[in-house]
């Protein structure tokens, strides 16, 4: 299996596959949000400042804080 | 009273309080963003020979809670009796609905699972399968979309019917939901994708959020003209009719009860209430199509510099509307500092009485010309970006000084857009603004004009006690670019923003009576003759978007935070701000 990757090196426009999350203070709630291993994430909109980005995770568009997304691992999908 | 209690739980923004309204005929509050129920709502439901007390509770994602709100849901469910629990789910991201929806099922007995909006998902071509969802559960499943009243009939006869146990189900959610949903969902390419390219990409989130503001302001101001002068002439005939008509009664009733309440009254009515009517009604379109989450979205980086929460600017959009509900809605944020930072800064937006008078002075001191309007709309819009100026600096100061600590991340779920349900907008309008603003007239405008009308008439020797106040106060109001009858009106004012300006009115009136006024020309004519001139304007303009709290608000304050130091804080902040930036501006304006 390919090494993960952090979801905040994701560019928009790009998906993949969620490996893990870290432990860190929010990893519950990402949880319930719907950001559990193998769920596919796909990275659709990025804020001026590039400080939130907009990922679609099981129907649903959640906005997350670049800080927080550097704690789930993903497998990005390639496209040949 | 009540035979049975039926407890609505689901995730935010499933259209929870949609479905409690059609259940019970309330009209709970229903916005599209995550969060806009913020306590439990009570109704009543009464079905074949069952009456039931229905409880709408806050969005909540699992059983284990962040914020206020959740609290508030999940030691319901804990703690409190009930009968019968309906899950409300979102048949349009039904995968991260179940979570929630198996975590309940295991606590909960007689649940019945509502997949709302129903219509939606079609639109989007996700097919379920409710008799296999149904299986697996082992629960009642009732496809419903309470917008368009499709299922509700069915679900009262499930909610009737109703006798499962608790459900220990032993799949994961990926597993049911591979078995009974088929999606063919493009996730890059569909209208909300599209339409969120152009209102938080990055080349045009600043430029539509200018655009749909102004639209709306303009809007407003055009809008407002018309029913004011129309509602004004009305009012004025009635005075002079009974003027006429009580000219030989007492004091009693030509002075405080027509000179005074009436007069008072007429202004609230004319003057704030129309821009009040328009602007609600308009600021809603934005909320239930799903605008608001993207303005904390597109607004992160400036809340992020200013140490605040971005969640923030829902509290601020809900203070466009009422302060008081403003500084409810906070509860979302989940730090405790963060939310205080809301909470004590969301009287920087100016609510809708203020907002009111903000657009009376721009329409009257902005001059003329074809573009009038755009140049009326351009300097409210210039006095909304001061007060998010302001509260973005208040916040920083407050973050390292008083309420220093870690920021928390943001995490926010950006809802569909959805079509705004006009018929219940205009329904809500009519109901909380003209209704409202009409009772807080009887309630509020009323009791102020009969006082004022006593403080003008009653004397300490050769002067009124109105004139004694204002005379008191005028050299301090100068300093600040006012005079001692605007600060009076201010203070006078508290119950309720909207009296401000007509008590000032009333003082201009004193001496000369009655005044009709058929455009707002002639109320700027008045003001002028009184000494106004544009830095009066501005500087009231100033000191109405930052001032202490109207005490609706300030009692708000003290029931959310239990505490009167911030209560305190709360009204002393906004009050030295614009204190300072009154005179500050006095100053500079005075050098040209």
């Amino acid at each position: 299996m390919a090494k993960g990757k952090a979801l905040a090196d994701l560019k928009v426009g790009s998906s993949g596959k969620i490996l893990e999350i870290k432990d860190f203070k929010n990893k519950l709630r990402l949880e319930e949000l719907g950001f559990t291993p193998s769920t596919k994430i796909f990275v659709l909109h990025e804020n001026i400042g590039k400080t939130v980005y907009a990922y679609g995770v099981k129907g649903t568009v959640i906005a997350l804080r670049k800080d927080d997304v550097k704690n789930i691992l993903v497998e990005e999908d390639k496209y040949v | 009273m009540f035979d049975k209690t039926v407890v609505l739980v689901g995730n935010p923004n499933t259209g929870k309080s949609t479905i409690f309204n059609t259940l019970t005929g309330r009209h709970q509050h229903t916005g599209n963003w995550s969060g806009k129920t913020v306590g439990n709502s009570i109704g009543k439901m009464e079905y074949k020979d069952v009456k039931y007390k229905v409880i709408d509770l806050p969005g909540i994602y699992s059983t284990n809670p962040i914020s206020e709100d959740e609290k508030n849901a999940i030691e319901y469910l804990k703690n409190e009796k009930y009968d019968i629990v309906v899950i409300v789910l979102d048949a349009t991201c039904l995968e991260r609905n179940l979570i929630l929806a198996l975590e309940v099922s295991k606590i909960c007995p007689n649940v019945v699972v509502c997949l709302n909006l129903i219509d939606e998902a079609e639109k989007k071509n996700i097919r379920i399968n409710v008799e296999k969802l149904s299986e697996i559960l082992k629960l009642p499943v009732i496809k419903t979309s309470a917008r368009k009243g499709i299922g509700i009939e069915k679900l009262k006869e499930k909610i009737y019917e109703n006798n499962s146990t608790c459900q220990n189900i032993d799949c994961s959610v990926e597993y049911i939901y591979k078995s009974c949903v088929k999606d063919s969902l493009n996730v890059f390419e569909n209208r909300d994708r599209k339409i969120d390219r152009l209102l938080i990409g990055k080349i045009f989130a600043i430029p539509s959020m200018i655009v749909v503001f102004g639209v709306i302001l303009w809007l407003t101001i055009v809008g407002t003209n018309y029913p004011s002068s129309f509602l004004s002439s009305i009012f004025s005939s009635v005075e002079v009719f009974l003027l006429e008509k009580f000219a030989d009664s007492n004091f009693l009733i030509k002075g405080i009860l027509i000179e005074g309440v009436f007069r008072t009254l007429s202004w609230v009515i004319s003057v704030m209430l129309p821009p009040m009517a328009i602007f609600f009604p308009l600021f809603a379109i934005l909320e239930d199509l799903g605008y608001l989450p993207r303005l904390a979205f597109n607004a992160d980086k400036l809340f992020k510099k200013a140490n605040a929460h971005s969640k923030m600017v829902l509290s601020m959009c809900m203070g466009f509307g009422c302060n008081a509900v403003g500084v409810v809605s906070t509860r979302i944020i989940e730090s405790k500092k963060e939310r205080l930072i809301a909470i004590l800064t969301n009287n920087f937006v100016p609510c809708n009485g203020r907002f009111a008078g903000l657009i009376m002075l721009a329409s009257i001191f902005v001059g003329g010309g074809i573009l009038r309007s755009f140049k009326i709309t351009i300097s409210v819009i210039l006095a909304i970006v001061s007060g998010v100026i302001i509260t973005l600096f208040v916040s920083f100061i407050i973050s390292k000084t008083i309420l220093k600590g870690e920021q928390s991340s943001f995490i926010l779920e950006m809802p569909p857009y959805r079509r705004p349900n006009l018929k219940n907008i205009v329904e809500r309008s009519i109901r909380e603004r003209i209704l409202y603003v009409l009772g807080r007239a009887i309630v509020v405008a009323a009791p102020a004009g009969a006082i004022i009308w006593l403080m003008q008439n009653c004397y300490i020797g050769e002067i009124s006690v109105i004139n004694y106040v204002a005379n008191f106060l005028d050299p301090f109001a100068r300093l600040m670019g006012l005079d001692g009858y605007i600060l009076t009106a201010f203070i006078l004012g508290m119950p309720a923003n909207e009296i401000v300006l007509p008590i000032v009115i009333m003082c201009y009136t004193q001496n000369t009576g009655l005044i009709e006024f058929d455009s707002i020309y002639q109320l700027g004519v008045l003001l002028k003759e009184n000494g106004w001139s544009y830095i009066t304007a501005i500087c009231t303009m100033i000191f109405s978007l930052n001032h202490f709290p109207c005490s609706t608000a300030l009692l708000t304050i003290k029931k959310e935070t239990n505490s009167w130091k911030w209560t305190f804080l709360a009204f002393i902040i906004p009050t030295l701000v614009g204190i300072l930036l009154c005179i500050f501006t006095n100053f500079i304006l005075r050098l040209f």
